[in-house]
C-alpha cells in the first residue's frame, strides 16, 4: 500500500537537486532517498542471544567496530554505539523490522525504536563528491582512508549527520535529521556550484 | 617598447604578452609574468608609497611577501582591496592600483609636514601624547590616531566574491617549492605516500627562479621544470601555487591561503572562489620555507632607489626589469656580489661595492672585481642624498664597531642602492609549531633547533643557505619523513650536483655610524620601515627600561605592521642587544604569530557567512505551511518556530489578540515539533524516572502522562516537561524545545557513570515525531472529526492520559495535555506526516474557525495560568519552592537528583526570590520583561533590589496587563505593593497569584 499522506521535509528541494547537479564523468549529483525503514535497536553485544537474535531478523551479525556497517540483502547495520545499531531497510519495510526484532528480542534488555522518520538520506555521487565533502567535512575523505563499510556521526557543513561511504563512485550517503535537510541540501548545492563552471 | 628598464634578460617573463595597467592614475605596460612590482620597476617607478607616521617617500624594496613599502590599494569599487603587496600582485590587463597612506597624492603628499616634526614620532610616542585627560580617549584621540594610521580603504559595499574552504589530510605536507621543497616532495612523492607542495609564489622554483644557478651542468630551471613533470605526474601530490600557508598549529595541523582567481583580474571567474582557506592535517611536516635578506641599517636608507640586494637581482633575473641605471652595493657579506655580477652581466652600472668587512677576498667578490667593480673595504654609506630618488651616496671607511667614521667621506652618484645584510631563515610556521630557535653566531641568524611536532626543517629555511645543502637536506627529509608514515625505505636518491661557490664569513654590524650620534641629527636610520621605527627609537626604549624584546617592541611597534617585522625583527633585536651589552641569544626574538602574511577576512569566514549557510536553520515538517501562511517567525536556538500569523492589516497586538481568543473560545492550532522527545525503556526505566524527576513515578499507570521537574545537583530547576507511560517498562519523555539535546546528555551521563546497574535504555526520537498541539473548547469536536474510530469523552479519555489511534488516516499518539489551560490535545504523528495532518486538520476545523497560533500567542495563553518556562522564569538558580510548586516535590519516595540540596543553608533559607504574579496599577500598563523591583518607591543609592519581572504580556482575555516575576519573599507578600523600574519609569504593581486566568482549573475539560 503506497503512503499517500506522507511529504518529505525536503520535496521543494527536488528541481533544486536537479538543476545543482552537474552531469559527466567530472559531475556531481546530489538526490535524496525518502522514506526508508530506520530501526534503533540498543542491546548488549556480550549477550549471544541478542546478536543471534538480530542476526536472524537482519540476517548478518551487528558489528562491533565503530564508525562500520555491514550489508546483508536488504538490510544495512550501522554501528553508532557499543551498544547502539540502526538498521536502514527498504521503504515500508519498518513495520515488519520492529515486529520481528522485538518478537526475536522478546525478554532481553534492548529498545527496538521506529526511527524511519528522525532522518531522512542524502546522496551524494560522482567524481566530484568528494571535493564537495571535502569542503563540508572535517574528517579525511580520501579513498584510502574512507571505504564502503565505514559510516561516521559527523558534521556535514553544520548539520550533524549520520555519513555513510555507500561506494566508489563515490557515493556518500547522509542521513540527516528532517529539521537540518534544507540547510544540508543548500549548503550542499552551493558547495556544487563551481562544478559547473569548472 | 616604453618599459625603460626593461632588459632582454628576464626568464620568466614574455615581453610579447603586453598587459596594460594603472597605476596612481597613470598608464603603464608591463610583460605576462610581471608583479605589479616588477612592472613598476620595469617603467622606472619606486615611488610607491608614503611612510606610516612620518609620510617619508618610499619605494620598493623587495620582491617578496616581506615587503614592507609597496603597499597598495588593488581596484576600486566593491572588489577593492586594501593593503596588499604590490611584489605578490600578478599582472593582468586592466589592473588599476593605487599608493596608500597618501594624499592627496605619493608625489605630493600633505601630510609629509609630519617628518619635519619627526622628533615628536620618537618610541612610546602614543603612551606619551595620548594619555590625559582620560575623557578624550574615545573623543578626540582615538579619531586622530585613527586618521593618522591610516593605509588602505575597506570597500563599503557587499563583497561579490566568493570565498571558500577545503579540508585535506596528507601524510607528507611541503610548505615551499624552492629546491628544499622541491627535493623534498619528489622524494616523498615517489614512494606513493599523499604529499602536498604548497607555495606562495604563481611559480614554482622558489630562489632558483631568481638567481642564475647551475644544477648537474645546466640552468637550474631545467632541473625545475624537470622535477615539476615529475610532480605533476604523480596522482598522489597535491600541488598548490599562490598558496601561503600561514597558520601551524598543534597536531601538524597547517592552514593555506590560496589566491585561485585574482591573477586573472575581479570578476573574471564566476562560479569560483576568489580565495581558499585549505585545512591542512598532516602526519609529516617539512619546512622549506627558505630566508629573508635583511636590510643593513644605515643612515637615510629609505630612499626610493634602496632596494635589498636580492630584490634586484629577481627583477634583472626573472623579469628582466633592472632596478635603475647606476647602482651600489653595500653589503657585510659574499651573496650581494653575484647580485652585482649579475646585474652587470643584465646592462647596469655597478661602480662600487662597499663592504663592511674589513678583508674580502673570496670567489665571488674576486670576479666581481674581475668584472671591474671597485670594492671598498671596512666601509659604510654614511649618507644617502636625493628625496623621491636617491641619487648618490656617501661612502668612508668605518670603525669596526660601529661607533664611528673613520676616514674621509667621498661621494658616489647612483640612481640605486642595493643593500645585504645577510640572510635571516623564514622561521616563522617553526616558531609557530612551537619549535625552538637557537641563535647562530657564525651565519648571523636565529635558526631551528629543537621541532616540537613531526616536522622537519631544509635548506636556507634551516640556515643551510647552499644550493647542495638545500637539494641534500630536502631530498633526505622528503623520503625520511615519507617513510615515517610508512611509506618507502626513507632513502633518498642521489641528489644531483650544484655548482656551489663557497663564500666567506659574513660580519656583524648592526647600525653603521653617520656624521652624528645616532639620533641626534636629521638622518634617519630606519629598523622597521612600515611602522617609521628607528635605531635610535630603539636605543631610546632601552634607555627608558624596556629591557625585555616583548616590551620594546611594543613600545616602538617593531614587527607590529602588517609585514609582521620580517625585515626589521632580528635588527631591531640586534640593537636593543647591543643597548643592552647583552648577548643576542640572552635578548631572545619575539613570539611568532600567524598570520604569516594577512589573510582576508572573507577567505577565513568562508561560505559560513552567507546567509542561510551562517548557521543552520532547523524546520519543522510543517515550516512551508507556516510560511505560505504569513507567520511570522521567532528563532528558538536554530530552529524557526512560527511566531504568529498577522492578517491583513494585523500588527502583532492584533494577531495576538485574535489568536488568543480563539484558544479560549474556538479552536487554534499550534506547530509544537519542537519539544525535544526522549524514548525511555528497560525493566528500570520507572525507577530512572523516580531519580531524575521530584515527584514519584513508580505508580503512574500505563496509558498516563504525568508533569515533571528535574533538578541540577544543587537542588535548581534545570528542566520540564511531560512524560507519559507507553508500557510497563517504557516511557515517552518530552523536554523543553532548548534542553532536548542537554537533558539527553544528563539522563546518559547518570547512566553511565551513577547507575550503570539500571537497566535503561534512553533514546532521542524528537525528530521522528511532529506535533501538532489543538486547543480550545472546539478542540474535542475536530478531534472526533479526525479520529472517528478514537473516544475523546472525559470518561473514555481523561485529561493526562494517552491514546494511540489513527488520526487523519495517520498512525498516531494523541496526548490530552495542556499549556494553555484549556481542553488541549497533542497530536504526535511520524514527521513526514506532519503536514498532512495540520493540512487536513485546517480543512476540517475551518467551519470552527481554526486558527493557527505562534509561540507569541502560547506565552500570553501559558502566562495566564501561571505556568513557568524554564530559562524565562528560572535562571538555574531557582528551586520548585521558589516556583511555588513544593507539590511537585514527592516528600516519601526517597532519593532523587538534588534532593539532597534541599537541606543546604542557602535553599532553606527564608527571603529566597520566589515566583509570584504582578498587576499594574494602570491595567493597560504593560510592563517591560528583565524591569528590576523595589519595595519602596524612593530608595538609596545603591538600590535595594529585590527581584525582576521574568514574564509580562498584555492578555487579551483577561483585559490587563500580566506578569510574572522573582521577588524576594514573594510568597509572603501577597498584596502588597510594591515598584518596576525601567530606565528611569517607575510603576506601581501589586503581589499577586500568578495563576491569573480560570485558578480552580474548570476549563481543561472543554
Amino acid at each position: 500500500m503506497v503512503d499517500t499522506f506522507r511529504n518529505s521535509i525536503i520535496a521543494h528541494k527536488e528541481q533544486a537537486m536537479i538543476n545543482g547537479s552537474v552531469s559527466g564523468d567530472q559531475g556531481v549529483n546530489l538526490s535524496e532517498i525518502p522514506f526508508l525503514a530506520q530501526v534503533n535497536i540498543r542491546g548488549n553485544v556480550e549477550d549471544k542471544k541478542f546478536v543471534s537474535a538480530v542476526k536472524k531478523v537482519v540476517g548478518v551479525a551487528v558489528p562491533t567496530d565503530p564508525n562500520t556497517y555491514v550489508t546483508k540483502g536488504d538490510f544495512t547495520v550501522f554501528w553508532l554505539g557499543p551498544d547502539e545499531w540502526q538498521v536502514v531497510g527498504p521503504v515500508d519495510g519498518q513495520d515488519d523490522l520492529v515486529t520481528k526484532l522485538r518478537d526475536a528480542l522478546d525478554g532481553l534488555h534492548v529498545a527496538v525504536i521506529d526511527v524511519s522518520g528522525n532522518r531522512t538520506a542524502l546522496d551524494l555521487t560522482g567524481a566530484q563528491a568528494r571535493n564537495v565533502m571535502k569542503k563540508s567535512c572535517r574528517l579525511d575523505m580520501d579513498a584510502q582512508s574512507f571505504t564502503p563499510g565505514q559510516a561516521v556521526q559527523t558534521r556535514v557543513g553544520k548539520a550533524p549527520v549520520l555519513l555513510q561511504m555507500l561506494d566508489d563512485k563515490p557515493t556518500y550517503r547522509m542521513f540527516v535529521r528532517p529539521s537540518f535537510a534544507e540547510y544540508l541540501v543548500d549548503w550542499l548545492l552551493d558547495a556544487m556550484g563551481e562544478y559547473h563552471h569548472l | 617598447m616604453t618599459e625603460k628598464f626593461r632588459t632582454t634578460q628576464g626568464t620568466r617573463v614574455d615581453r610579447s604578452n603586453v598587459i596594460n595597467f594603472t597605476f596612481n592614475g597613470k598608464n603603464y605596460t608591463g610583460a605576462k609574468g610581471d608583479t605589479l612590482a616588477s612592472a613598476l620597476v620595469a617603467n622606472g617607478v619606486h615611488l610607491v608609497g608614503r611612510s606610516f607616521k612620518t609620510h617619508r617617500p618610499r619605494g620598493i624594496l623587495t620582491a617578496g611577501s616581506e615587503e614592507p613599502n609597496a603597499i597598495i590599494q588593488l581596484e576600486t569599487g566593491p572588489r577593492s582591496e586594501p593593503n596588499v603587496r604590490a611584489t605578490q600582485i600578478e599582472l593582468y590587463e586592466g589592473l588599476t592600483a593605487k599608493s596608500v597612506n597618501c594624499w592627496p597624492s605619493v608625489n605630493f603628499d600633505l601630510a609629509a609636514v609630519n617628518s619635519v616634526a619627526s622628533r615628536i614620532f620618537v618610541a612610546g610616542f602614543y603612551y606619551k601624547t595620548f594619555m590625559d585627560p582620560k575623557s578624550m580617549w574615545m573623543t578626540v584621540y582615538e579619531p586622530i590616531i585613527r586618521r593618522m594610521a591610516g593605509l588602505g580603504v575597506l570597500p563599503r559595499e557587499k563583497d561579490p566574491d566568493t570565498y571558500d574552504h577545503m579540508n585535506e589530510f596528507c601524510e607528507v605536507m611541503v610548505v615551499g617549492a624552492g629546491p628544499a621543497g622541491l627535493s623534498a616532495a619528489l622524494e616523498a612523492g615517489r614512494t606513493g605516500a599523499r604529499v602536498v607542495l604548497c607555495d606562495e609564489q604563481p611559480e614554482f622554483g622558489g630562489s632558483l627562479l631568481n638567481t642564475k644557478q647551475i644544477i648537474d651542468g645546466k640552468p637550474a630551471q631545467e632541473w625545475v621544470d624537470t622535477a615539476i613533470a615529475e610532480l605533476e605526474s604523480m596522482d598522489n601530490v597535491r600541488l598548490l601555487k599562490r598558496a601561503n600557508a600561514f597558520g601551524y598549529y598543534d597536531h601538524n595541523y597547517i592552514t593555506v591561503h590560496e589566491r585561485r582567481t585574482d591573477h586573472f583580474g575581479p570578476g573574471a571567474k564566476p562560479g569560483l572562489s576568489k580565495h581558499r582557506i585549505w585545512h591542512f592535517r598532516a602526519k609529516q611536516v617539512v619546512l622549506a620555507t627558505g630566508s629573508h635578506e635583511r636590510p643593513l641599517v644605515f643612515a637615510d636608507n629609505d630612499r626610493p632607489g634602496i632596494m635589498l640586494a636580492n630584490a634586484g637581482q629577481a627583477y634583472a633575473n626573472r623579469y628582466g626589469a633592472l632596478p635603475g641605471r647606476r647602482g651600489v652595493i653595500f653589503t657585510n657579506n659574499d651573496s650581494a656580489y653575484s647580485v652585482a655580477i649579475d646585474l652587470v652581466d643584465a646592462g647596469m652600472d655597478i661602480p662600487t661595492i662597499i663592504d663592511l668587512r674589513e678583508i674580502v677576498d673570496g670567489d665571488l667578490p674576486n670576479a666581481a672585481r674581475q668584472k671591474g667593480i671597485e670594492v671598498l673595504t671596512g666601509s659604510g654609506i654614511v649618507a644617502t642624498l636625493g628625496r623621491k630618488r636617491v641619487t648618490g651616496v656617501e661612502v668612508a671607511t668605518v670603525s669596526s664597531d660601529g661607533s664611528k667614521i673613520t676616514g674621509s667621506k667621498r661621494k658616489i652618484d647612483c640612481d640605486t642602492i642595493l643593500t645585504s645584510g645577510g640572510w635571516n631563515p623564514a622561521v616563522h610556521l617553526f616558531s609557530q609549531s612551537i619549535g625552538k630557535l637557537r641563535y647562530d653566531e657564525e651565519k648571523i641568524c636565529f635558526v631551528p633547533n629543537i621541532s616540537s611536532q613531526n616536522e622537519r626543517t631544509v635548506g636556507a629555511c634551516k640556515g643551510s643557505f647552499d644550493l647542495q645543502s638545500a637539494l641534500d637536506e630536502g631530498a633526505a627529509a622528503g623520503a625520511a619523513a615519507a617513510m615515517d608514515t610508512g611509506f618507502g625505505k626513507g632513502k633518498a636518491k642521489a641528489s644531483p650536483k650544484a655548482l656551489v661557490v663557497e663564500e666567506k664569513a659574513i660580519k656583524a654590524y648592526w647600525v653603521v655610524p653617520t656624521d652624528h650620534p645616532v639620533g641626534q641629527g636629521k638622518r634617519k636610520h630606519y629598523v622597521d620601515y612600515q611602522h617609521d621605527v628607528t635605531a635610535a627609537d630603539i636605543m631610546l626604549a632601552a634607555r627608558e627600561g624596556m629591557h625585555s624584546v616583548e616590551h620594546m617592541k611594543r613600545y616602538t611597534t617593531t614587527g607590529m605592521a602588517t609585514d609582521q617585522g620580517k625585515l626589521s625583527n632580528v635588527n631591531g633585536l640586534a640593537i636593543l642587544s647591543s643597548q643592552l651589552e647583552k648577548d643576542i641569544p640572552k635578548v631572545g626574538t619575539t613570539t611568532f604569530r600567524p598570520p604569516y602574511t594577512p589573510v582576508n577576512f572573507g577567505a577565513l569566514a568562508g561560505r559560513g557567512i552567507n546567509g542561510d549557510l551562517a548557521d543552520p536553520v532547523r524546520r519543522t515538517s510543517m515550516y512551508g505551511w507556516h510560511l505560505e501562511n504569513g507567520a511570522t517567525f521567532e528563532p528558538v536556538g536554530q530552529w524557526q518556530r512560527a511566531w504568529y500569523y498577522p492578517k491583513a492589516g494585523e500588527d502583532m497586538d492584533a494577531a495576538v489578540a485574535r489568536e488568543t481568543a480563539a484558544l479560549r473560545d474556538g479552536v487554534g492550532i499550534l506547530d509544537a515539533s519542537t519539544l525535544g522527545k526522549i524514548d525511555i525503556q528497560g525493566k528500570d526505566a520507572a525507577q530512572f524516572l523516580n531519580l531524575v524527576y521530584t515527584n514519584a513515578w513508580l505508580k503512574l499507570p500505563v496509558g498516563s502522562c504525568r508533569y515533571g521537574f528535574m533538578l541540577k545537583e544543587d537542588g535548581m530547576v534545570f528542566d520540564d516537561g511531560v512524560t507519559s507511560r507507553l508500557g510497563e517498562n517504557h516511557f515517552h519523555m518530552t523536554t523543553t524545545t532548548g534542553g532536548a539535546a542537554g537533558v539527553l546528555d544528563w539522563l546518559e551521563e547518570y547512566l553511565q557513570t551513577e547507575w550503570p546497574d539500571l537497566e535503561v535504555y534512553c533514546t532521542s526520537v524528537t525528530e521522528e515525531w511532529s506535533t501538532l498541539s489543538i486547543g480550545g473548547p472546539k478542540a474535542r469536536q475536530l478531534l472526533e472529526e479526525l479520529a472517528p474510530e478514537m473516544d475523546f469523552s472525559n470518561e473514555a479519555f481523561p485529561f493526562m492520559t494517552w491514546r494511540e489511534g489513527e488520526v487523519a488516516g495517520v498512525p498516531a499518539r494523541v496526548f490530552r495535555i495542556s499549556f494553555t489551560g484549556d481542553l488541549s490535545y497533542e497530536i504526535n504523528v511520524r514527521n513526514w506526516h506532519g503536514l498532512h495532518l495540520w493540512k487536513k486538520c485546517m480543512e476540517l476545523g475551518e467551519k470552527y474557525d481554526i486558527t493557527p497560533y505562534g509561540t507569541e500567542t502560547m506565552h500570553v495563553l501559558r502566562a495566564e495560568k501561571g505556568f513557568v518556562i524554564i530559562g524565562q522564569e528560572t535562571d538555574g538558580t531557582q528551586t520548585p519552592q521558589d516556583l511555588g510548586m513544593d507539590w511537585i516535590v514527592a516528600k516519601k519516595k526517597g532519593d532523587f537528583i538534588g534532593r539532597r540540596s534541599f537541606t543546604r543553608e542557602d535553599t532553606a533559607r527564608e527571603n529566597r526570590k520566589q515566583l509570584v504574579g504582578l498587576v499594574t496599577e494602570n491595567p493597560k500598563e504593560v510592563l517591560e520583561e528583565g524591569a528590576q523591583l523595589t519595595y519602596e518607591r524612593v530608595n538609596p543609592t545603591p538600590a535595594p533590589m529585590v527581584g525582576h519581572v521574568t514574564s509580562s504580556y498584555w492578555s487579551p482575555n483577561l483585559g490587563h496587563s500580566i506578569a510574572m516575576a522573582l521577588v524576594k519573599d514573594g510568597h509572603n507578600r501577597m498584596g502588597q505593593w510594591i515598584y518596576a523600574h525601567d530606565r528611569g519609569k517607575v510603576t506601581k504593581v501589586k503581589i499577586v497569584s500568578p495563576v491569573f486566568y480560570d485558578p480552580k482549573g474548570e476549563r481543561r475539560d472543554g
